[in-house]
């Protein structure tokens, strides 16, 4: 899944300092009742429940845990492909680690972090009741039969019919990147 | 008393839309008595996310209790799996 050119594209993107020529405004998707405002669209469109409720938990999770303090793009970039059944979401916020590290500060490095996020309910928003997002994303696309390749900081997990596997990376997001295939 | 989520919208997502359904049924639609049963009407309702139930159910949960609630029309296969989090989430915090 890796080798994929607009993979490379969108890790580039988000390890990278943006330019103008590395960002693509059709896809920004800058407050969260745009969010909103796609999947009621995408909806519409596509007819799949399970799909949209995914895409709600990945993009709203990028509003919930870095408003008011993106490093410099606010919201999300989110691309949805329809003939290769691929979907984009990333976001150039602060990352698990980061986001994590506050509630639980065992966390070390980018891989105790995803490790922790898609295995373990916990919230960088203590003391709310939250962290069950990665969760069920991981359940829907194991049952589903999709496959997601989710990168944050130099650590990555791929989740499919057999599981979830984590990787590290040579490349460093700062913030989340997903890559949902359906 | 019967609440239908299809009055606060056909796909129900966020944490924040969800919050905000909840204070506004507490305000206009919800009794004062703890004693009261709900059923919770899923008909018309096309994406339900865990965050938007968390914060709806949960809500609910902390005042009339876990018993006094329960669910209808859950076929759609969003609300199934939603339903399968949320529920878990419950016990684990009993």
């Amino acid at each position: 899944m890796s080798n994929d050119r607009e993979i490379e594209q969108i890790l580039n993107w988000s390890a990278n300092e943006v330019n103008e020529k590395s960002f693509d405004e059709n896809f920004q998707i800058k407050t969260r009742d745009m969010l909103q405002a796609k999947l009621d669209n995408y909806y519409v469109e596509i007819k799949e429940s399970l799909l949209i409720a995914v895409m709600g938990e990945l993009g709203n999770n990028s509003f919930d845990h870095n408003s008011g303090r993106w490093r410099d793009v606010q919201g999300v970039f989110l691309k949805t492909d329809n003939l290769t059944r691929k979907i984009i979401i990333a976001d150039r916020g602060c990352g698990l680690k980061a986001t994590l590290k506050r509630v639980a500060p065992e966390i070390i490095s980018d891989m105790d972090a995803i490790k922790i996020a898609f295995t373990r309910v916990v919230s960088g928003r203590s003391p709310e009741n939250r962290g069950n997002g990665l969760k069920f994303v991981s359940s829907v696309v194991q049952k589903k039969d999709w496959q997601l390749f989710f990168q944050s900081g130099k650590a990555y997990a791929e989740v499919g019919i057999n599981g979830i596997e984590f990787f590290d990376s040579q490349a460093d997001i700062k913030g989340c990147i997903a890559i949902l295939r359906f | 008393m019967i609440i239908e989520l299809k009055k606060f919208g056909n796909v129900l997502l966020s944490r924040p839309a969800g919050r905000d359904a909840f204070l506004s049924a507490k305000a206009y639609l919800l009794p004062n008595t703890a004693d009261e049963s709900f059923i919770i009407d899923f008909s018309g309702v096309d994406v339900l996310s865990p965050s938007w139930a968390d914060e709806f159910i949960s809500g609910l949960r902390e005042l009339y209790g876990n018993k006094n609630i329960t669910f209808k029309n859950t076929s759609n296969p969003s609300v199934e799996e939603t339903l399968k989090i949320v529920n878990n989430e419950q016990g684990a915090k009993k």
